[in-house]
């Protein structure tokens, strides 16, 4: 695989149209958004068995196992976070120097072969991101 | 609103830094643009129809995730589906062809392909050759047919030797005046009809095209149309001359001389030392002599050696003469003048500006 052709007319007809009424500021008109945290964010590996654990867990709309983690707040450009019971912290809306194309690449097969028809795609540019560069601030 | 994530996030996703020339392509949405790599573990590039970037990875230890943002009624979510460690990253660069030193090189017209002259062994056709290229389209065909005298024999990506791109231009610029056809009109159907020989294939006689005319154009067939650029044929037979000299000092004028002699007959075209700068010293004020630019100049990279071996070549320079000799040093861009002004002495003698050693 010396050349890949890459497929970007998604991204393209993002860009060309001149609607930018997404759901919201934060995310791009086909939905697309970036949350960056400092440090890491350890996640459970499968949904608990426990039922009142398991409130906090569903589906997206590929049928992934997903987990709620926390809640944002937007005020303008600030933004609030909070995890969990005990954690909130402090970020903002910014614009990022350079906007990201997200390039999409197919699953590598279960032996690490590349498939057939391997095809790369730009499927959006994003151009702001939500950041939280501080430390946590507990909550009592 | 809530802030979902996947437990298993997807690895499908990369982050791609844009560069405003990628952008402006992403939105006209017209040109094509590719991924590629010469080999398994060599420098991946994006390519454009005409320009080169190398992709790196920038890794970070923030947690960034990718999120959908969706919306049904009171119900706001974001839902993080891949999670990154590294973003990528671009950045311009000249495309190469890595794997030219294993084309084979025909050196003499009429070989044939089991006794090429040379270490090149690698059979593939051109366009293999373009793929397996980290390099746009575009800058291809103008290292492939410039730099390298690039042509494909019998379906075989190969090198003409000098000597061999002589003996065709020669034959070519003949029968070209001889026909009459128009030398800014050029296609590679009307000048194989005008050479008429069968030894001349179409893809010799495009690359005799494409290496001495400007960039072509395609007309209403479909077909490059070329301008032949007297400055390109002119260079070609004064370099030439210049190496049947090689082993003396020779002074300008009876170099123009020899220069001159070399065109074939009837083929008018300007000459001026100043067009083969870059290919001769002046050891003496009235002499000159033939320099291996690629072999003997470049390949030393320290500016200061570099700078140190050019003087003892020649101890004061013309400001023009110089700069091939050193413009491939100046990696970071500098105004050419105070490049220049950090390894040597730039002085003002008449109206012209020469440079000497410190």
């Amino acid at each position: 695989m010396p050349t890949i052709e890459i497929e970007y007319s998604q991204a393209t007809q993002r860009l060309q149209s001149a609607d930018s009424s997404g759901p919201a500021i934060i995310s791009t008109p086909s939905g697309l958004a970036i949350l960056e945290i400092q440090g890491e964010l350890t996640l459970p590996s499968d949904v608990p068995l426990d039922e009142a654990e398991k409130a906090k867990y569903s589906l997206d709309s590929d049928g992934m196992d997903i987990v709620k983690f926390g809640k944002l707040e937007l005020d303008g450009k600030n933004a609030t976070l909070f995890i969990g019971q005990s954690q909130r912290l402090v970020g903002s809306l910014i614009k990022l120097d350079k906007p990201l194309g997200v390039m999409r690449f197919p699953e590598t097969t279960e032996t690490g072969n590349v498939p057939e028809n391997y095809a790369v795609k730009f499927m959006d540019v994003i151009t702001q991101k939500v950041i939280f560069k501080q430390r946590p601030l507990p909550i009592m | 609103m809530d802030i979902y994530t996947r437990l298993r996030p997807s690895r499908q996703y990369k982050l791609l830094e844009l560069t405003p020339e990628v952008l402006t392509i992403l939105e006209a949405g017209t040109e094509e643009l590719s991924i590629k790599a010469s080999g398994k573990d060599s420098e991946i590039v994006l390519c454009s129809s005409d320009a080169t970037f190398q992709i790196r990875q920038k890794n970070h230890t923030n947690t960034l995730l990718l999120m959908n943002h969706t919306q049904d009624g009171a119900d706001e979510r974001l839902v993080g589906f891949s999670s990154l460690s590294s973003e990528l990253e671009l950045t311009k660069v000249k495309g190469k062809i890595d794997l030219i030193s294993k084309i084979p090189v025909y050196a003499n017209f009429g070989d044939d392909l089991s006794r090429i002259e040379s270490c090149g062994f690698l059979d593939i056709t051109v366009d293999e050759l373009v793929c397996r290229s980290p390099v746009s389209t575009s800058e291809f065909r103008t290292l492939w047919f410039d730099k390298y005298n690039g042509c494909e024999i019998e379906g075989k990506a190969v090198l003409l030797s000098r000597g061999f791109i002589t003996q065709a231009l020669n034959f070519v610029l003949t029968a070209l005046l001889a026909s009459e056809l128009d030398m800014a009109r050029l296609s590679v159907r009307d000048t194989l009809q005008a050479v008429e020989d069968t030894d001349y294939t179409h893809e010799l006689v495009r690359t005799v095209l494409w290496k001495f005319s400007l960039f072509p154009t395609v007309n209403e067939q479909g077909e490059e149309q070329f301008s032949l650029d007297k400055a390109k044929v002119s260079k070609w037979y004064g370099v030439n001359a210049l190496r049947e000299h090689a082993q003396r000092l020779i002074s300008p004028d009876e170099f123009l001389i020899a220069w001159k002699s070399a065109f074939p007959p009837f083929f008018d075209c300007p000459i001026d030392l100043q067009m083969l700068a870059g290919y001769y010293v002046r050891p003496l004020v009235d002499k000159i002599q033939y320099i291996n630019l690629d072999t003997v100049v470049l390949v030393e990279k320290d500016p200061i050696k570099r700078f140190k071996m050019l003087f003892k070549l020649q101890s004061t320079w013309d400001m023009p003469d110089i700069l091939p000799f050193i413009e491939d040093l100046n990696v970071r861009n500098l105004k050419i003048d105070n490049f220049i002004m950090k390894y040597a002495k730039k002085k003002r003698v008449g109206k012209k500006f020469v440079v000497t050693g410190r």
